[in-house]
């Protein structure tokens, strides 16, 4: 059997039932509202978040040391790339695989028309493997895997201001690093877009990793390794183990530190996700304020009545507390369930998100936790409990001679 | 005060002054009233619309708190305790039955009657009082009634809920503002006639506050104010 008080709660909850019933509604709209924008939310950042590690980054890069802290990452800052070094790297615990890069900058030349751009020189094979999303990023033409020697992946960005059509050919000119100049033609084979994400720098393109190498005189060297994990979350705990197996002229980074930004983004948007969220919380937490206090007012008589017979002012005010915990709870529980299969269902499914000027929309599974639920449900009961305070107050304050006479 | 004395009265009210504020008018309710009560006793306090009766009981339940004066309850000042101290004095030692019932709408008849036993810092186990709720009411004729809101009974069958539940905590003192005010003359007969009773059974010293002649007839002993005083004590009327 209930407790007394929670069973006298319970009943004047159902009470008024059309005033409840509007102060529940706002409780279950805030949190159907807050568990759905959080589950989205957490969808997109974890699409960002892999869109990042498996199709940019990998969970870690090793470097020359001082090589993220340069100005303009230099060609003299060169680690090896051969098969031993990164053996050494793999040989760790955790990691999965190794591809070494190197990021140069140079002009591309076709049709009378150059350009200044950024390349990334990649092992068309191994880096499928460290960032197998690389190949979800060709919207058009072939990946470098499947492509000659001598191919070229462009951003549409570079591809149109030099002109160039998928199959035609043009020319990579750059200096080595004795700053000797020296170029090589590529065929332009496909057409890169990264979803959900701006690009960095517009005018980008990849090239096999051999072919760089040449171009820059680099045979065996890179300046970077990207690595997979075979778990990208565990990237913190395997960086100093790394760290110490490579030595101090290297350094290991993980995606957070080469992409800071994506934090940034997803602090950004978690912050107005929290705005936005007790906006709408502290506007149902009004209504139940207002609820409450209307309770409070009609109900003085009762109140001086349960006063007379020797309840204390405690089990005043734990009684109307209860009852504005009971509906922002109910409110909440059912908001959570709605907004908790909106989740579910999408989560399954999958939404896609079309961006603008982005070439493939985002792939996003929403997804929420056991314990955001558990958090908003308190936040709920508790946020009711405390916008009921000051009326619960105010009826466990009353003389019980004026509550008794009032009409 | 010697034990004797202590055990023979159970109110003792001393130069009782309550006085309110309306604005910076000041009312005086009851000026100065003097009064014993007997454990055991029957007593009906009588007087015009606005005499102070309601003041002097609710005083005497502890509902307000006098002025000034002194108020001894089974031989305990208790005019000066804190909220807490009265509140656990009405759930124990006094019940009280209201002019227009006060019972609480969203609970049943056994659920109002068993209210302030379970308020208790220490309630008893519930199969006993249930046991006990529901050999009183129908001990007061509401056997048929056990499990009606209040909102489905008469004026008479709330009231009888009224003085189940006034009774549940063996009080020493029952008090009733004008208890029949609301009720038809028979059924303020039957009101009466059961108070009445169980203050014979039960030895429960009753106090009442009333302007209907009518009860008088029933009460042991009068007690006249008029404007706040105290005009005439009575011990002698014959039930």
């Amino acid at each position: 059997m209930l407790p007394p008080l929670f069973r006298i709660a319970f009943r004047n909850v159902l009470r008024n039932r059309r005033r409840s019933l509007i102060t529940f509604s706002a409780v279950f709209l805030a949190l159907g509202i807050m568990v759905s924008i959080r589950g989205f939310l957490n969808g997109l950042q974890a699409t960002i978040r892999e869109s990042v590690v498996l199709g940019q980054t990998g969970a870690l890069q090793v470097h020359r040391k001082g090589f993220l802290k340069s100005v303009n990452a230099s060609l003299d800052q060169v680690i090896p790339s051969d098969e031993a070094f990164l053996r050494k790297i793999t040989a760790v615990s955790g990691v999965k695989a190794a591809t070494a890069r190197i990021m140069f900058g140079g002009m591309a030349n076709a049709n009378d028309t150059s350009a200044a751009a950024m390349f990334t020189a990649i092992d068309p094979v191994q880096e499928l493997i460290v960032c197998p999303r690389r190949n979800e990023m060709i919207y058009r033409g072939k990946n470098l895997k499947e492509s000659s020697p001598i191919a070229a992946i462009l951003s549409p960005e570079l591809a149109s201001s030099l002109g160039i059509k998928l199959g035609q050919r043009a020319t990579i000119l750059t200096s080595d690093r004795d700053g000797v100049m020296n170029a090589l033609d590529f065929d332009f084979t496909g057409q890169y877009g990264q979803p959900g994400l701006p690009l960095p720098d517009k005018k980008l393109g990849f090239v096999p990793l051999a072919f760089a190498q040449q171009l820059l005189r680099m045979e065996g060297k890179a300046t970077e390794i990207a690595i997979a994990l075979h778990r990208f979350e565990d990237a913190e705990r395997i960086k100093p183990i790394l760290q110490e197996a490579l030595g101090p002229e290297y350094e290991v980074a993980t995606w957070h530190d080469v992409a800071a930004y994506i934090d940034d983004a997803i602090a950004t948007q978690n912050f107005i996700l929290n705005l936005i969220a007790g906006v709408f919380l502290f506007v149902a937490l009004l209504g139940i304020a207002n609820t409450m206090l209307m309770s409070v007012l009609e109900r003085t008589r009762e109140i001086g009545t349960m006063m007379s017979v020797g309840v204390r002012r405690r089990q005043i005010l734990t009684l109307f507390l209860l009852e504005a915990s009971l509906l922002g709870l109910a409110g909440g529980i059912l908001g959570a369930l709605v907004g908790g299969s909106f989740v579910l269902y999408y989560g399954h499914s999958g939404m896609l998100l079309p961006i603008p000027e982005m070439p493939v929309p985002l792939h996003i599974f929403p997804t929420i936790s056991a314990s955001y639920i558990l958090f908003i449900l308190s936040l709920a009961a508790g946020g009711a409990a405390l916008a009921a305070l000051w009326p619960s107050i105010r009826a466990s304050r009353m003389r019980p001679v004026e509550a008794l006479s009032s009409v | 005060m010697s034990q004797t004395e202590r055990s023979a009265a159970l109110i003792t009210l001393r130069n009782i002054v309550k006085q309110y504020h309306l604005g910076k008018t000041i009312v005086p309710a009851l000026q100065g009233v003097d009064l014993q009560v007997a454990r055991g006793e029957f007593t009906v306090v009588m007087g015009p619309s606005g005499s102070g009766k309601s003041t002097l009981l609710n005083i005497i339940g502890c509902l307000d708190s006098p002025t000034s004066g002194t108020y001894h309850f089974d031989g305990q000042e208790v005019s000066n305790r804190d909220f807490d101290k009265l509140a656990e004095l009405r759930n124990r030692k006094i019940g009280i039955i209201f002019q227009s019932f006060n019972l609480i709408p969203v609970l049943n008849v056994i659920e109002n009657v068993e209210f302030p036993c379970l308020m208790r810092k220490d309630p008893e186990p519930l199969g006993s009082l249930r046991e006990r709720v529901v050999k009183l009411c129908e001990d007061v004729g509401l056997g048929p009634y056990l499990k009606h809101r209040p909102d489905e009974l008469s004026g008479g069958q709330r009231q009888r809920v009224a003085i189940a539940r006034a009774l549940i905590t063996h009080p020493e003192l029952v008090l009733a503002d004008e208890p029949t005010a609301n009720l038809d003359s028979k059924t303020s007969e039957q009101i009466i006639a059961l108070m009445q009773r169980l203050n014979e059974q039960m030895g429960v010293t009753f106090i009442f506050s009333t302007h209907d002649p009518r009860v008088m007839q029933h009460a042991k002993r009068v007690v006249h104010i008029a404007d706040g005083k105290i005009v005439e004590r009575n011990p002698l009327v014959a039930a």
